[in-house]
């Protein structure tokens, strides 16, 4: 178990690898011209030739591709374009935010999702089957974008009830003495005692952890179904109702504990659609996340930055997926 | 004639069964009904459409956001377009470009799939090591990305969709094609002295195939929605078409107070993928062979 | 009144087809203690039924149209699905299902799935006490070692070992009525007799009345007091088990009576004296490297030093159980496989190192006709592809000839040309195998291997296509190789015999000879543990006790010696090398003299 967990470390440090060459493609052959934005519109063709000497543009490709490396390798993801700023630093100012959120939506997918998924497998083809089934298809059939409008336009222009953006009110910004421990503002407040703080930042997380959660609900409820539906039609569970055991006894402890494997890999696969939903929903709540600067960083053509980005989604993917594979490899079937 | 009509009964005889148990549930009966109409719609669009100039270059600055009414079911945008119009004809911008760029995906996965899956050995890791590498990131990510640097219009849009989409096809093709080249009519043709490449291309892959067409046509919806994703963020659709993300990206600036601007377009994306989906569901149901033995 | 009676129970089950009744019984009855053997082959209802008494089956799309099953004269088709699992499943009737691999559970030990089940029927007992009831279940199903099997997963166990554990679990509730739906099915002939003999015995423990399942007469024969004969979903004959055998009324019954007979065929030897086929020491071993068992570089030798040879148009048979090498064999002698070592050599040319040249004129001479014609057969081409993709590798011929070719190939195996423009699928398994048999003759062939070539099809084809390939044969002057598992195939074509057990040939013979008077002590336990129509008791059946060693690390010396009676301290020291007794039978054991002395004592 050990070495396989060793080896699949190692796997994935292999495909990481992959992924920076990839990124390191897309940045550097794809026509984008980083030194005209770097330099400015009207720069003359000196300060052109001063941007590409400043952006290592002007070395062989192979040579561009071992700098890249190294400057990786001591966390250096190059400087925005358009704020001439490190890019890892700004990435770390607006990681906590979006993390805040990508992890409140995925204990929601997770309490919400399983049992939804549990419930509609235990009556199949029955009336509540039939609507969780319709309500999980639609949760992954909805735009994202679109349902985070949606429930501005319900949630903050008619009823009135929740804000329409931001992480705080504007009063709690200026009055209040705002924590800074680890940049996610529920714990921070939590861990200083400010509920009411606490309260504010909850009002405000709500709509868009709402909105990003959908997805991942919907996905991981209909997966739950079909693996559980799967099981409950293997050989070994109708044996196990022919010796009288119980029903519940049959869902909860063999149907369930055969799932689980399937489970935690589809978990994986949507906290990969929550961090890019994530992207898509923050600049909406005007969220200070990754995906508020990604997208300022898509429009203005900031390459650093996307790449940036870019490389951290995969890193987090990659990490979801290692865990996933590790928690299957635990099923003793695999282990052998 | 007669046989060729010969050669095609069972093949008829099966879509006579799929249909049978597609029938058997109302929704996705519904669903395949509804799916018809949308590609109808898509498919004359500008021959149905109230005002058909309103599609693209027409504008009516007097009417310009006005709310939904008989006139304009669906109200009109800040230029006085009829966007009932502009939806329907955003059916066929987004089922052109999902299907495009689902072809384009299968189109690079199944030789790779299949050439991974048949020859085995460093090939077969070779491929899928690079697939692996390209599902290691987020999906969409790797499609802003590209687009972003590619320069936005919508055919990057679609060809970077499919850039990052294919990987998924050539993992399921190797998977069925390892399970097809078990099959004893591989071996059958090894003995009978077949060559290497009629085993692979008239042995291998036809038979692993239909599953990835499926599952192609259920992925349909899901791309809708990526093309509709790229196109929100400005990556994808450029003004003045009547892409349906793109459009609610417009309507953003009048929201909330012109609400039907962002929602009906958001509705006709909802639908459109919620069929595709749910037919997916009773596609994935029907081959199941638990579901078709009993 | 009957213990167990059914009445009138009528089964359907809706497809797109249709309502079609899968299950039409007007009565049945078994009395207290009796033994009931309703034989049917896949398809006509059997596991239905199984399944319909204790309400498991699956409606829809099964219903159960009218009737009743009467356990001690409570009707249980009446009783809520509540009523069942509180005092009927597992308290009244218990089962046994078909296949051991697929009804544990894979996640759970033994030990967490035998107390489960004793839990929910022994509602007082505390821990320990369920623990020690568990192991001595365990212990009374006869598993060596009882306490380690609690702590093992399913997949650890051999398919003999699973089977006790089901058995075990049977038992775990006190039914008095067992259903045991094909209980011997997928485990291999040494280990069906004692799984059988185990059944007997805790049926007599118990007192328990029992309905036993299965798909052909042999081994009810030994086992059950009475037979009902199930076809189409109707019981169509019904009789004490002897009087039917002897005295069957229906048609049917007697082809499942012949398909079991052994020995009643009239054969014709073509063989010549002219070798067609020589194998010297042939050896395919594998390399397994298991990551995940963290377990390095292991050989699994699959085919170990095997050396034979063949004459023109003689047939040889190779008999053994599953994993003892045979479809290697034949796999590596058709270069399928890459050989270890070895050499075989064919009309007097080494074809591996002809097929290193590229040379594939072998390819040509040899053909395979394999077991299952499902699989066999690409569901993609139309029939006439299939037949003529011999011919588009050989032959170059026009569109009109080819299908002319095809045409005749069918028309010989007796297969109506119409089937050109058909799938496989449109075609029964028995006519499936004629269009495997034609296409593997559509090159003319010298050697075609037959890999169990009737053992996927039903009784009715068997006979069929047993005298399909005789009149072929003598047709065409083929030589054959014939793998199976069924002695009496092997002895309606078979000249020569070669039993093979862990990757060697432990006997190889004359088949009449081997047959009658088999040397080697593993043929003989072979041949004695798989039940025939002519020895009826449970006595009759002699079982070989211990499991299968694997072939990744088979024990040193004779590999047989760890379950051979007449073992003694060098057999499990020595290798046993072949020793010709004479007339080409050769055996593979260091005891053989010393046993034919001491039988000629006895």
């Amino acid at each position: 178990m050990f070495k396989y967990i060793v080896k699949r470390i190692l796997s994935s440090l292999i495909v990481l690898l992959g992924v920076i060459t990839i990124t390191f493609f897309i940045a550097r052959v794809l026509p984008s011209n980083p030194e005209v934005k770097w330099a400015g519109q009207r720069a003359t063709e000196e300060q052109l030739e001063q941007a590409r000497i400043e952006l290592g543009l002007n070395k062989s490709l192979p040579e561009q591709y071992v700098i890249y490396l190294g400057e990786l390798l001591r966390g250096d993801l190059g400087r925005s374009l358009n704020t001439h700023q490190p890019v890892t630093d700004e990435l770390a100012r607006y990681i906590p935010a979006t993390l805040e959120l990508v992890v409140l939506a995925f204990i929601f997918a997770i309490i919400i999702g399983i049992p939804l998924g549990i419930y509609s497998a235990k009556k199949k083809d029955r009336f509540l089957d039939h609507a969780g089934r319709i309500f999980s298809i639609g949760a992954v059939s909805l735009p994202t974008f679109w349902v985070a409008l949606f429930l501005q336009l319900i949630f903050y222009k008619t009823l009135n009830l929740l804000p329409i953006g931001g992480r705080l009110s504007v009063e709690s910004t200026i009055f209040a003495n705002v924590p800074d421990i680890t940049g996610m503002l529920l714990l921070d407040t939590l861990l200083t005692g400010q509920f009411d703080l606490f309260a504010d930042a909850f009002r405000h997380i709500l709509l868009p952890c709402l909105t990003i959660s959908l997805y991942p609900i919907g996905l991981v409820s209909r997966m739950t179904r079909s693996a559980l539906l799967e099981i409950l039609g293997e050989d070994y569970i109708t044996a196990g109702r022919s010796y009288g055991l119980s029903e519940v006894r049959i869902l909860w402890k063999y149907a369930l504990k055969n799932s689980i494997g399937t489970t935690a890999t589809d978990v994986a696969l949507s906290m990969g659609y929550t961090l890019t939903n994530t992207f898509l929903v923050e600049a909406i709540f005007s969220w200070p996340g990754i995906g508020s600067y990604i997208s300022n960083a898509v429009t203005t053509l900031d390459f650093p930055a996307i790449i940036g980005v870019t490389l951290f989604g995969a890193v987090c993917y990659i990490v979801l997926n290692l865990i996933a594979d590790i928690f299957v490899a635990s099923d003793p079937r695999v282990r052998l | 004639m007669s046989n060729f009509v010969q050669a095609l009964k069972p093949r008829l005889r099966s879509f006579r069964e799929s249909l049978y148990l597609l029938a058997r549930n109302k929704l996705s009966l519904a669903a395949f009904i509804l799916l018809i109409i949308i590609v109808l719609a898509a498919v004359a669009a500008p021959l149905i459409v109230p005002y058909p100039g309103d599609i693209e270059m027409d504008t009516h600055i007097a009417d310009q956001l006005l709310p939904p009414s008989s006139e304009h079911w669906m109200g009109t945008d800040e230029l006085g377009r009829d966007i009932f119009s502009r939806v329907v004809y955003g059916a066929r911008i987004s089922l052109t470009a999902a299907v495009a760029a689902v072809g384009l995906s299968l189109l690079i996965g199944i030789p790779l799939g299949a050439v991974a899956g048949s020859f085995g050995g460093w090939v077969d890791n070779v491929i899928m090591r690079i697939t692996d590498i390209f599902l290691s990131f987020p999906p969409l990510l790797l499609a802003i990305a590209m687009v972003a640097l590619m320069g936005s219009s919508l055919n990057n849009a679609v060809l970077a969709i499919a850039l990052s989409w294919w990987p998924w096809y050539t993992r399921l093709i190797r998977g069925q094609a390892i399970s097809v080249k078990e099959r004893k009519f591989v071996q059958a043709a090894e003995t009978i002295g077949t060559s290497r490449s009629k085993i692979i291309f008239r042995h291998i892959i036809p038979n692993c195939i239909s599953p990835v067409i499926v599952q192609a046509s259920m992925d349909i919806g899901g791309v809708i929605l990526t093309v509709a994703s790229l196109s929100f963020l400005g990556l994808g659709a450029q003004l003045p078409q009547p892409e349906w993300g793109l459009m609610i990206s417009m309507g953003r600036m009048h929201f909330p107070d012109a609400w039907w601007y962002c929602i009906f377009p958001g509705v006709a994306i909802f639908i459109t993928v919620l069929c595709f989906n749910l037919l997916g569901d009773a596609i994935r149901e029907i081959l199941d062979p638990k579901t078709r033995k009993n | 009144m009957a213990y167990f009676e059914i009445n009138n129970l009528k089964v359907t089950h809706r497809s797109f087809e249709g309502v079609k009744t899968v299950l039409d019984i007007e009565h049945l009855e078994i009395a207290k203690g009796e033994t009931y053997g309703l034989i049917g082959e896949s398809g006509q209802g059997k596991t239905v039924l199984a399944l319909a008494v204790q309400q498991l089956l699956r409606c829809p799309p099964g219903k159960i149209e009218s009737g009743e099953v009467l356990l001690d004269g409570e009707n249980l088709l009446a009783l809520s699905q509540k009523d069942m699992r509180r005092r009927v499943r597992g308290r009244k009737v218990a089962m046994i299902f078909q296949d051991p691999m697929s009804c544990l559970n894979p996640v759970f030990q033994v030990g967490s799935i035998m107390t489960d089940v004793l839990r929910v029927h022994n509602r007082g007992l505390s821990k320990k006490e369920i623990r020690r009831r568990a192991v001595e279940l365990l212990e009374e199903v006869k598993l060596a070692d009882a306490e380690s099997v609690m702590a093992k997963y399913p997949h650890q166990l051999s398919g003999g070992q699973r089977q006790r554990v089901i058995i075990a679990l049977a038992l775990a509730c006190g039914a008095e009525f067992l259903i045991a739906d094909e209980p011997t099915r997928n485990l291999d002939v040494t280990i069906q007799a004692s799984i059988l003999k185990l059944l007997r015995e805790v049926q007599l423990k118990h007192g328990m009345t029992v309905l036993f399942i299965a798909n052909n007469l042999s081994l009810v024969s030994a086992f059950c007091d009475r037979v009902g004969i199930l076809y189409g979903g109707r019981i169509i004959e019904e009789n004490a088990t002897a009087e039917l055998i002897g005295n069957p009324r229906e048609e049917y019954t007697r082809v499942l009576i012949d398909a079991v007979r052994t020995g009643h065929h009239e054969r014709r030897s073509l063989a010549t004296g002219e070798e067609l086929l020589r194998v010297e020491n042939l050896k395919k071993y594998f390399d397994i490297n298991d990551e995940l068992r963290h377990q390095k570089h292991l050989t699994l030798k699959a085919v170990d030093d095997v050396s034979f040879t063949l004459n023109r148009g003689e047939v040889l048979g190779i008999v053994g159980e599953s994993g003892c090498g045979k479809s290697t064999l034949v796999n590596t002698i058709l270069n399928l496989f890459e050989p270890t070592e070895g050499r075989v050599v064919f009309d007097g040319r080494d074809v591996f190192a002809e097929a290193k040249k590229g040379d594939h004129a072998f390819r040509r001479n040899v053909q395979i006709v394999f077991q299952d014609p499902y699989w066999s057969l690409n569901p993609r081409w139309l029939i006439k592809d299939i037949v003529a993709e011999p011919l588009d590798v050989y032959e170059k011929l026009g569109e009109a000839e080819r299908l002319a070719r095809v045409k005749e190939l069918l028309e010989m195996v007796g297969i109506d040309e119409s089937a050109c423009y058909k799938y496989p699928h449109e075609f029964s398994g028995g006519q499936r195998q004629r269009i495997a048999i034609a296409r593997s003759l559509a090159s003319n062939p010298k050697l075609v291997v037959l890999d169990e070539p009737t053992s996927s099809i039903d009784v009715f084809s068997q006979a069929q296509i047993l005298s399909l390939i005789q009149e072929l044969r003598e047709r065409f002057s083929l030589t054959n190789i014939l793998i199976s598992h069924d002695l009496g195939v092997v002895h309606a074509l078979a000249d020569r015999i070669a039993i093979m057990y862990l990757g060697k040939i432990v006997e190889i013979g004359p088949a009449e000879e081997v047959f009658t008077h088999p040397r080697h002590p593993y043929t003989k336990a072979l041949f004695d543990s798989i039940p025939t129509l002519d020895k009826t008791g449970m006595d009759a059946l002699k079982t070989l006790e211990g499991q299968i060693p694997s072939p990744i690390n088979p024990p040193p010396g004779c590999a047989f010696h760890q379950r051979c009676a007449y073992a003694c301290d060098k057999c499990s020291q020595m290798r046993p090398e072949p020793r010709d007794l004479g007339g080409g039978h050769v055996v593979s054991c260091l005891r053989v003299d010393e046993l034919e002395k001491e039988l000629a004592e006895n």
